[in-house]
């Protein structure tokens, strides 16, 4: 299939420019010039959105809670480097990346140790599940409205390595050192998940009470213990993935994890729930889906592929690309 | 309805609820008035508390009485909350401002001010029970709010209960609608549009890319901008519509620069502005002129673009504010004292809006809405052995030794047409570091003119 591209007036107004479209059947040389960049802006985005999609189906994995409140878990993670660089301490790439992990994971642990372990021992229900961290979601954000302000804010990157904002081009792809460094981290981030789930006396735990809590619990499993470190775990990728996404955004604002949670719900989703591995290639799909559409249909109607890509899978996979039907999709991979 | 529009939506109400006693913000908003705000959403109760007193106070509608000196209620309906967040504390902040002012010199009429924050929560369903709430329960004498998104079913109902309001509403659907009651503190963005085009026009940019967010308050302004264009002979080589808040616009800044424009006409939100920036810069747009609405006048906008890049790139457009004089100092003296920091450009046109609305009730001597209404275009409109002044202190000692004024506003001169809209030459700025705008060029009105 070939792709050329056509124009067409997007209304009566005569000043209005000719929206650029892609016609499918056109052949066109342009394709590799228009397509190739946004194909790695594509997996760039998708690497951004795995590190948060991975910490997200890990956590609902295990803990079997449907986490609304993970936004706030993930822009916690970079007003905690906020906090940090007040105190006069500036770091550079990695470190940042760490404490934001830090902070997201003490959030995390916090929340999910005092607040919903109790809560969900009394109410297991779904919908009660639902209500609680929906509205752990508000609390946070109008807590962070009332500290930070609803004000933008910009990580001190001054420490970071000379060139991290340096811009590279290759065969006429244009990325900057920094993009670089979030696909580093999710494939590290990814290989780590997939080392610990397969090949470590915890991560085997994990899956065994993701599997079968009751049966886990019997074969004598400390579920709490592993819970609490789920937390931990799943609060460092969020806390990290919030570093992330507040340097692509370059400035942000309390609703900078919600900016991002319905592209991380949407990636779960199509990839299977409780999946890692699914979780991740739904990132990429989501970021390449995101980026193509924009000449084909227009920046208006971009947003909207993402959904409509999940909907027609959904009906045909509902259990999304990597989920199996009939048991607990979870199996570290 | 998206999970994020939920979300928002949801985060609207609980933001309402959630500040502590005192503050919105930094603002200083009192204990009582923050219950009224977290009364208005604060569920099911509130809402019942709201239909309740909708009943019981139908009859005080449009009868807002005060003793004779004691204080008169002012209600200041904005988004609190919701997607104009950012908009609606620098609102309050500048009718603050103006009352603290009038207040010091004794009062609209001899009343002292109070204003009461009602949260429209930036939604236009929302708006109506909140101003309906206000008008039932709050006696007030005057509203000055209502702005972009929240205005469309709120500002008919204000008028049919003969209340004044004060707005700052930049929509083209209310620039020919007779609303006697009703004045726009900014002018539309029908002008607006058509100023962005004529400078780029005036500075030999004849192929341009506009880009706006897909917000509606963004895209009122696109129909005058793109009529404006092709008057002037322009060529509108893209015009993407950007999502607001998405992660990432690599794909619409490639677009853009591929489309090799002489200049970009642009408003998006600071949220989106930066992430947007960067990538424009990252793919070798960085040295691409920038003409923006007024929105780039804030400052949450330069710090999200990056306050260098806005130095030497940027130029931003807007009503031509009076720059230097007694009432800029006025206003930035009385601001600063308050808040500590620099005004955002909408505080300007809310302290403009409350001391128009005084100086009409010193003349009317009444703050009756159905009497002091009319007074409104006396003491802003220019003409022959009228004295033009610039404070309200001006004002009001000049009204009570019986002369006429003509208040000339901080933000515009502050001279409404027949359909209640400020007429305002418009300007090529900068914001300084310091907070002070610099000018860069005059667009004056009769320029614009044609092209609307």
């Amino acid at each position: 299939m070939s792709v050329g591209v056509v124009a067409s007036y997007g209304g009566p107004d005569p000043a209005r420019p000719p929206t650029v479209r892609y016609d499918l059947a056109v052949a066109s040389p342009e394709i590799m010039s228009t397509f190739l960049p946004l194909f790695i802006f594509g997996l760039i985005d998708g690497a951004i959105f795995a590190v948060a999609a991975l910490g997200f189906t890990l956590q609902f994995g295990i803990t079997n809670v449907v986490n609304f409140a993970y936004g706030e878990f993930i822009t916690f993670g970079a007003y905690g480097v906020v906090i940090v660089n007040a105190l006069g301490v500036h770091m550079s790439f990695w470190p940042t990346l760490i404490v934001g992990g830090l902070s997201g994971a003490v959030l995390s642990f916090v929340i999910g140790r005092f607040l919903y372990g109790p809560f969900f021992k009394r109410r297991s229900q779904l919908l009660f599940s639902l209500v609680l961290t929906f509205a752990v979601s508000l609390i946070l954000f109008n807590l962070y409205l009332v500290i930070w302000g609803s004000g933008f804010r910009v990580l001190d990157t001054s420490s970071y390595p000379a060139g991290s904002a340096d811009v590279h081009t290759v065969a006429g792809v244009t990325v900057t050192t920094l993009q670089v460094l979030f696909v580093v981290y999710a494939v590290i981030c990814l290989v780590g998940a997939h080392l610990v789930l397969r090949y470590t006396r915890l991560g085997k735990s994990m899956r065994a009470i993701a599997d079968n809590r009751d049966l886990a619990t019997v074969c004598g499993l400390n579920l709490s213990r592993i819970t609490n470190v789920t937390w931990l775990i799943t609060g460092f990728l969020a806390g990290s993935a919030g570093i992330v996404e507040a340097l692509q955004t370059t400035s942000f604002a309390p609703n900078l994890g919600d900016t991002f949670l319905y592209l991380v719900f949407a990636s779960v989703v199509l990839g299977g729930i409780g999946r890692p591995v699914g979780a991740v290639l739904g990132a990429v799909i989501i970021g390449l889906v995101t980026q193509l559409s924009v000449p084909i249909v227009g920046s208006e109607v971009s947003p909207v592929s993402v959904f409509v890509v999940l909907v027609v899978l959904m009906l045909f996979r509902p259990q999304g690309l990597f989920g199996s039907t009939g048991r607990t999709s979870f199996a570290g991979g | 309805m998206s999970l994020r529009v939920i979300s928002r939506r949801a985060q609207g109400l609980a933001v309402a609820v959630s500040y502590p006693q005192g503050t919105i913000n930094g603002s200083n908003i009192e204990e009582a008035d923050m219950a009224r705000i977290s009364q208005r959403h604060g569920g099911l109760l509130a809402r019942v508390a709201v239909g309740t007193s909708l009943v019981l106070g139908i009859a005080a509608c449009g009868q807002s009485t005060s003793t004779a000196s004691g204080p008169v209620n002012v209600g200041v309906p904005a988004g609190y909350s919701g997607t104009t967040i950012i908009y609606g504390t620098p609102w309050f902040d500048g009718v603050q401002t103006a009352v603290n002012y009038i207040n010091k010199y004794g009062g609209a009429d001899g009343h002292k001010i109070h204003l009461i924050p009602v949260n429209t929560a930036s939604d236009p369903v929302d708006a109506v029970t909140a101003i309906r709430q206000m008008l039932a329960a709050d006696n007030i004498v005057l509203s000055i709010g209502l702005a972009a998104l929240d205005w469309t079913d709120a500002l008919p109902i204000l008028n049919q209960q003969k209340m004044v309001s004060f707005t700052h509403i930049g929509s083209p659907a209310i620039d020919k609608l007779n609303m006697p009651y009703s004045y726009s503190t900014g002018p539309s963005d029908a002008v607006e549009g058509a100023a962005v085009a004529e400078y780029a026009n005036s500075k030999g940019y004849h192929n341009v890319a506009v880009v706006f967010d897909a917000s509606q308050s963004a895209q009122t302004l696109v129909p005058s901008l793109t009529h404006a264009a092709g008057v002037l002979g322009m060529n509108i080589v893209t015009q993407p519509s950007i999502p607001v808040g998405a992660p990432s616009y690599e794909a619409e800044v490639q677009q853009i620069i591929n489309s090799h424009p002489d200049a970009i006409l642009l408003q998006l939100d600071p949220g989106t502005s930066g992430t947007f920036f960067p990538e424009l810069r990252a793919l070798g747009g960085a040295n691409i002129p920038i003409i923006a609405t007024d929105v780039s006048l804030d400052p949450n906008w330069v710090k999200a673009v990056g306050a260098s890049y806005y130095a030497a790139h940027v130029t931003s457009i807007e009503a031509a504010t009076q720059a230097t004089g007694p009432g800029l100092a006025t206003f930035n003296s009385g601001f600063e004292a308050q808040y500590h920091k620099a005004a955002a450009f909408l505080s300007i046109y809310g302290y403009d809006g409350m001391t128009v609305a005084a100086l009409a009730m010193d003349e009317a001597k009444s703050t009756d809405p159905s009497v002091y209404y009319s007074h409104v275009l006396d003491v802003t409109t220019p003409g022959p052995g009228i004295t033009n002044v610039y404070t309200y202190q001006q004002g009001a000692a000049l009204l009570a030794q019986g002369k006429k004024i003509k208040y000339v506003g901080v933000g515009s001169p502050d001279t409404y047409n027949q359909f209640h809209r400020v007429a305002a030459t418009f300007a090529a700025e900068q914001l300084q570091p310091s907070g002070t705008v610099t000018l860069i060029q005059n667009i004056p009105a009769i320029s614009l003119q044609p092209l609307l």
